[in-house]
Order: structure tokens, then C-alpha cells, then sequence
């Protein structure tokens, strides 16, 4: 009997790993235009200039790094072929040999230091220059080997060089074009520059001298359409063969239609309330908590997000290097009467219309959020505020344009208790987010404390593992990091992004990648 | 035959005034007439279709959306009536100015108004709400000021026109003082019209206010106001028509009602319709 179950067990072992094994079916086709509609046009197409996603879709396809972030996060060889550290400050790379720009002009160890130079030493230096921590810039050593320097020991080097706005830029194009470089870069990627029409649309074609495996797809338009419900009717007609930021409440149906494909992967952005820690009444870590037990997080995962994210389960999401479970719904679950007993050992007691009060004082907090910057954020902010109101607390929420929200969280003063914003982890390295967010010399204008969060214990956390080259020592200290602010929340971690692409059927090879920014098409094929 | 006599036998403006009137109604007794808590959210009932359990359905927070558009006739005739006073009395203060004292006084203020007259009406509501931020009250100001300059060379050009009158200028030579005049003869003469404007004015308030809250400059949530279900109910046309359209029909019958009633004044008012129809 055990015999026949095991015997089964392993043929059906063998049968799941041939169905990986075999090739797919399908052959790939090359030829054809990709079309695809999103809703912003980039800022810029120069990394040093545009580090969001409008840009980032497009530029990434033509402008390559050192290294680049495979769709399982981990970092690959690219322009790099390898590398090896030298010192604690000192990482030396070998270039790939036989590499061209677009225009002709070889990549070597001086088009390196040249693209370095331009973002860290240009003035303003680059806008990605203030996330690429100590990196200072690079040494030529001889045409093909280069070293990549750093100001001080710094651990995250290399997921740092494999970020999506680290991509090589030809120096002879853009010593000739001057400010027209940002509007038609020269890289070496597997796509090259066309046209771009404000407003419109940007083209890249496929560059037929690319050094490794060429663009199946002849060419790839990028059109604006702000209206989401106009992107999805471009998907339906044809008009668009991919959708980037569909509508979540029309996915179930598109999943069930065997026209349509929807990509999809966990990302790594989480979206959370903040609390301003720094001011009463949030400096009450109590009153903090109270704020977490009242929030019915998975009500809002199932109804307003409708599939389209994932549980947040800490200040990082999954798949960042030095992630740690938080351990949200064991140590803060949806408890109404639990609110309001931290609340009342706070000193928090129940007013004449309901709110809380303490000496007088209402428990009233203002809350800043936008619409429309990440997903389903206004109406996350106002579930919140319909939630805290059943356990007394009163959220004055301001809707505002998200420039408005930005300038004042990220403001030297802010006047508000609380903010809805996201964050993405955009080199998968815990340093990124935990340096950034959580020291407390990090408090705006300098750097993303938007909490205004101080614990002498996490800065120097923080900083032993910004230091350190050892990457199990870091993984350590950034899970007593987590463990720290996971007792002293200052966010309402409310959900983890899902990178969703809606597709046609007959795009073929499309590998969605958990960096929203690292949109890979050069795999990518069209049936007919 | 009195105005009241002849505004009765104008059916579409009494259907608009009793239209007005449910508005009025609901708005005063929304506390007893809504069936739920406007601001009641329950998540799990989320765009529920209209029903026994929500008469017109429930919108994307599962809140009840026929509470919500009884709460929103507040916010809406609350905005209208606030703004019109506004756009009334300022309109009607800087007008009797201009076209009593004249000269260069009338010249300076009457080219102002016509610089913001010049602005799209959006343009200019968004400015001043730009300048003293969302919220009701302030959504009221930017409506109320938007009013004012219409209101202003309205009233005018009756003050030019009455001025010129025979008894005004009989008045006038028997010494009557200015004050006077502009108690005993010429404001009475202006009101009429003043109110027939208001009424068309309460109108394009109220669809300013939903236009505002729409772009989500006016009114902020979770205060029930109709441009701002549509504005969110916009994302779900497709899935769930009724969250958009059941807010976008409240401001239909809103703003047809007060044009009706605002027809049926003024042809009631206008002496030159007297005997008429």
C-alpha cells in the first residue's frame, strides 16, 4: 500500500518536472509593433533627470548598467561580465568586450567613469545620486576594467549599480547633444531611440547590432492615455496590445477571457498610512498602536484592492534583501476593543459625541493623502477614516495633488498627524528603505523620515549594516531593525503592491518584473 | 392679475418649485429621512446593487448611496444658497456704486470686473480655491465670488438706466438725497430681476460646487457631496453604473428645478410680460 502511494507520489514528482522541463510550444516570431498604452508621459528619458516610472518604462530598454535585477530580484551580470572586491571602498569590474553605444561610439571602462561623473559630479548631481548612498564614482583601470569607488564601506553596492537608473549613456552623444540628450538617449540596450512626441508617444526600434540575444519585436510605441477606463476600451478594440496600470475592477472578467492575459507579480511597494511620531498625540507609542488594532486591514485587501495587492507584512515588502515578517496579524490584529483600551491607558476617554478626549482635548488628527498616486490610495485613506471613527478617532483627511501632499511631508515642518504614501525598495536592498525612513539625521528636508522617527538603537543598526560587506551580518542586523520598529510602529502598513500588466492573448514572452520600473521587452513577441 | 397668480399658471416652473421644495425638504430633515449614517461604511457590501436593503444602492465603501444624496442636498443648497447671497450682495454693493457715482470710479471698478469676467468660469472658481484651500466654506467663497461680477453690471446697468428715468429725475429736483433714491426708487425696481438671478444663479452654483468636489477641490470626503460621488463613482461605470449615475441624476434634477423656478420668475416678474400668457 505505502509502496504503490510512494510510487505514485514519484510519478507524479516526474510528471511535474517534465512539464517544467519541456521547451514551450510555442516558437518565437519576430517582427511586428508592440503597443502600449500607460497613463503619464515620461518627465524625461535621461536616468539622471527622471527616476519614476514614465521614463524609467522607456529608457530602461535602451540604456543598460553594470548589472541589472533579474524578475527573482537577484542581481545579474549586464555591461559587467564580472567583478571582484578589492577593498572595503573598492569593487573592480571587468566590462563586457565588443560593446557598441547606438551611435557607434564603443563602450569601454571611460564611458563608465564618464556616465558616473556626469550624474555624482554634475551639478545638480543626478536625481538618483541622493539614493545611491556612498558611491562615489569610478577609476578607469585599463579599456576594459574599471573599479566602482565608495566614500566609506558600503554593503548594498552592488544592487545599488543594478538599479534600473544606472544605465550607461554614450559620452560622444551626449557631448554633442547637450540638453537634447534627455530626449533621445544613447545607450547600448536592445531597443534604440526613435521619436518622441509629447504628450503622444515615444518609439524605440530594435537595435540590430545588440551585443546578446536581439529584441524579437521590431518596434515598440509607448502611448499616453490618462483616462484608465479609455486604456482598458484601447485593450478591448485592439488599439493597445498592453495596458500598463489597468482597472483592478475589470480584471476578474479579463482573466476569464482567453483574448486577454494578465501578467502579474508580487511588487515590492508598500503603501502605508504614516503617523507623525514626532508630535503629540502620535508620540504616544500606545496611541500608535491603538491606531493599528483599529484598522481592518484585510477588509481593505478584499474590497477596495479587490485582488489587486497583497497583505503589507512589515515596513519592506517580500523579495528585499534583509526583509523580515513583521508579524502584523499576530502582534497588532483588528481589534476594536483592544484599540480602545491601549487607548484608554493612553488616557483617552470616550467624549460626549464619541471622540476620545483627554484633558479637554479631542483626539482629532489631520491626514494628508492623494488620489490617484498609488493605487486605490484616497479610498484606503477613507476607510481608515470611517474605521478609526468607530473606536473615537477623529481623521480630518485633505485630499490634495500629489505635488502638494509631497512638498509638505517631505517639508523640514510638517503640520499634519498623519500622510498616505508608498514606498519602493528600487534596489531590493533593506538599506535603501530602513537607512532612509527610519534614521532619525534622515528627518526632511534631508532625507524620507516622514515620521520623524528617532531610536538611537536603529541608527546604529542602520549604519553597522550600511557598512558592513558581510551580507549575513547585514540580514541580521536588518531583522533587529524590524523587530524594533514593529514594536514602535509609526506606519499603518496597508498593502503590498501587485505589478499587474493586462496584455492581449497573442503577446507572447512577457516576463513581468517586481520593480515596477524594469519593464524587460526585448523577450517579448507577438503571435500575429 | 400678481406675480404669484402668474408664476401658478406656469406648469413646468411649478414642477421645478415643487422640486425645489423635496430639495429643501430632504436637506433640512436629511437626519430623519436617510435610511443609514452617510458615512457609514460597510466594505463588504461594496457596490451593492439597489435593493430592499439599499433602496439605490450602496457605493464603492458600501455606503448607502440614496443617505448620501440626501445628505448631498445639503452641501449642495447650503453651497447655492450661501454662494447666491454672495454673488448678490457683493454684486449688488459694487454695481450701485459704479453706476451711481460714475465717472472714473465707474470706469476702474466696471474693468475689473471685466478682467474676471474674462476668466473661464472654472478657471477663476480653481484659482480662488487654489488660494484658500478645499473645503466647504471655501468652495462657498470661490462660488459666491465667481458670481459677483454678473451680478455687478446686472445691476448697473438698471441703476444707469433708472437713473435716467423721469420720476428719479423729478425726485431728484424735489431734492430727494441719494440715499433716498436709491431706497424709495431705485432698489425696488432692481430686486425683482436680482431675484430672478439668484434663483438661475442658485443653479449654476450648485453645478460649480459639483464640478469643484468632482475635481476634488471642493468639498472633502467622507462629507457626502454629489459631484464627489460621481467623481469617484467614475472608476466603476463600467461594473457598477449606479454609483455614478444615481449622484449625476441628483445634480440633473437640482439644477433643472431652480432654472424652471428661475424661468417661471422672471417671466412672472417681468412687467413687460404682464397680460401675457
Amino acid at each position: 500500500m505505502r509502496s504503490r502511494v510512494s510510487r505514485m507520489l514519484i510519478g507524479l514528482l516526474v510528471l511535474g518536472l517534465a512539464v517544467t522541463l519541456v521547451p514551450p510550444v510555442d516558437a518565437q516570431k519576430r517582427g511586428g509593433t508592440l503597443t502600449i498604452v500607460r497613463p503619464t508621459d515620461p518627465v524625461s528619458l535621461d536616468p539622471n533627470l527622471e527616476t519614476t516610472a514614465p521614463g524609467a518604462w522607456v529608457y530602461f530598454n535602451m540604456l543598460e548598467g553594470l548589472l541589472t535585477l533579474d524578475e527573482k530580484m537577484q542581481v545579474k551580470p549586464a555591461l559587467a561580465t564580472s567583478y571582484e572586491v578589492m577593498s572595503p571602498t573598492k569593487v573592480r569590474f571587468k566590462l563586457r568586450p565588443g560593446v557598441k553605444f547606438h551611435d557607434g561610439t564603443p563602450f569601454n571602462a571611460a564611458a563608465v567613469k564618464f556616465t558616473f561623473d556626469r550624474a555624482l559630479k554634475g551639478s545638480p548631481p543626478a536625481r538618483w545620486a541622493s539614493l545611491a548612498g556612498s558611491l562615489e564614482g569610478a577609476e578607469v583601470v585599463d579599456d576594459l576594467t574599471v573599479d566602482i569607488v565608495t566614500r566609506e564601506p558600503y554593503g548594498p553596492i552592488l544592487r545599488t549599480l543594478a538599479m534600473y537608473c544606472m544605465g550607461m549613456v554614450s559620452p560622444t552623444a551626449v557631448q554633442k547633444m547637450g540638453a537634447d540628450f534627455s530626449r533621445a538617449p544613447v545607450g547600448t540596450g536592445p531597443f534604440k531611440f526613435v521619436e518622441w512626441k509629447t504628450n503622444t508617444h515615444v518609439i524605440i526600434e530594435r537595435n540590430p547590432d545588440y551585443w546578446g540575444d536581439k529584441a524579437l519585436v521590431d518596434r515598440v510605441i509607448f502611448k499616453v492615455v490618462p483616462e484608465e477606463g479609455a486604456r482598458m476600451i484601447a485593450l478591448q478594440t485592439g488599439d493597445a496590445d498592453m495596458v500598463l496600470f489597468p482597472s483592478p475592477a475589470q480584471l476578474p472578467a479579463l482573466r476569464k477571457d482567453p483574448k486577454f492575459t494578465v501578467h502579474e507579480t508580487t511588487g515590492i511597494r508598500v503603501v502605508f498610512a504614516g503617523l507623525h511620531a514626532g508630535q503629540p498625540p502620535l508620540d504616544d507609542v500606545r496611541v500608535r498602536q491603538a491606531l493599528l488594532h483599529a484598522v481592518d486591514r484585510k477588509a481593505i485587501l478584499d474590497n477596495i484592492m479587490e485582488g489587486s495587492a497583497g497583505p503589507a507584512r512589515g515596513v519592506l515588502a517580500p523579495g528585499v534583501f534583509g526583509y523580515k515578517d513583521m508579524q502584523l496579524e499576530r502582534l497588532y490584529p483588528f481589534d476594536r476593543a483592544r484599540a480602545k483600551a491601549l487607548l484608554g491607558q493612553a488616557g483617552w476617554m470616550p467624549g460626549p459625541d464619541g471622540v476620545m478626549t483627554k484633558g479637554g482635548q479631542r483626539l482629532s488628527l489631520s491626514w494628508l493623502a492623494a488620489r490617484g498616486r498609488y493605487p486605490k490610495d484616497g479610498e484606503i485613506t477613507e476607510a481608515i477614516q470611517a474605521m478609526f471613527k468607530e473606536v473615537g478617532v477623529e481623521a480630518k483627511v485633505q485630499i490634495l495633488e500629489w505635488a502638494a501632499v509631497f512638498q509638505q511631508v517631505r517639508g523640514a515642518t510638517l503640520n499634519h498627524h498623519m500622510f498616505t504614501l508608498g514606498w519602493v525598495t528600487s534596489n531590493a536592498d533593506a538599506d535603501y528603505s530602513l537607512y532612509a525612513l527610519f534614521h532619525s539625521k534622515q528627518v526632511p528636508p534631508t532625507g524620507w523620515n516622514t515620521s520623524r522617527y528617532a531610536n538611537p538603537k536603529v541608527d546604529a543598526l542602520v549604519e553597522q549594516a550600511r557598512r558592513s560587506l558581510n551580507q549575513t551580518e547585514r540580514e541580521k542586523l536588518y531583522g533587529e531593525v524590524q523587530d524594533i520598529i514593529a514594536k514602535e510602529m509609526v506606519w499603518i502598513p496597508v498593502y503590498t503592491t501587485k505589478e499587474i500588466i493586462a496584455a492581449r492573448a497573442a503577446v507572447k514572452g512577457f516576463n513581468i518584473h517586481p520593480v515596477e520600473y524594469n519593464l524587460t521587452l526585448s523577450k517579448t513577441w507577438l503571435e500575429k | 392679475m400678481n406675480a404669484w397668480a402668474r408664476f401658478r399658471r406656469n406648469r413646468l416652473a411649478l414642477v421645478g418649485l415643487a422640486l425645489v421644495v423635496l430639495l429643501a425638504f430632504s436637506a433640512l430633515l436629511a437626519p430623519w429621512l436617510a435610511p443609514y449614517d452617510p458615512t457609514r461604511q460597510s466594505l463588504i457590501e461594496k457596490r451593492a446593487r439597489p435593493g430592499a436593503k439599499y433602496l439605490l444602492g450602496a457605493d464603492e465603501f458600501g455606503r448607502d448611496i440614496l443617505s448620501r444624496v440626501i445628505y448631498g442636498a445639503r452641501v449642495a443648497l447650503v453651497v447655492g444658497v450661501l454662494s447666491s447671497a454672495i454673488a448678490l450682495v457683493g454684486g449688488l454693493l459694487l454695481g450701485v456704486v459704479a453706476g451711481f457715482a460714475g465717472a472714473w470710479l465707474d470706469a476702474v471698478m466696471m474693468r475689473g470686473l471685466e478682467i474676471l469676467l474674462a476668466f473661464p468660469y472654472l478657471l477663476l472658481a480653481l484659482a480662488i480655491v487654489a488660494a484658500l484651500g478645499t473645503g466647504t466654506l471655501n468652495t462657498t467663497i470661490a462660488v459666491g465670488i465667481w458670481g459677483v461680477p454678473a451680478v455687478a453690471r446686472i445691476v448697473r446697468g438698471s441703476v444707469l438706466a433708472l437713473r435716467e428715468t423721469e420720476y428719479v429725475g423729478a425726485a431728484r429736483a424735489l431734492g430727494a438725497p441719494p440715499p433716498a433714491l436709491l431706497r424709495r426708487h431705485i432698489l425696488p425696481n432692481i430686486v425683482p430681476g436680482l431675484i430672478v438671478y439668484g434663483t438661475l444663479f442658485m443653479a449654476n452654483a450648485i453645478l460649480l460646487e459639483a464640478a469643484l468636489s468632482f475635481l476634488g477641490l471642493g468639498v472633502q470626503p467622507p462629507t457626502a457631496s454629489w459631484g464627489l460621488m460621481v467623481s469617484t463613482g467614475r472608476d466603476v461605470l463600467l461594473v457598477a453604473p449606479h454609483v455614478a449615475t444615481v449622484p449625476g441624476l441628483a445634480i440633473m434634477v437640482a439644477v433643472l428645478a431652480f432654472n424652471l423656478v428661475g424661468d417661471g420668475l422672471r417671466d412672472a416678474l417681468d412687467p413687460r410680460l404682464r397680460g401675457s400668457v
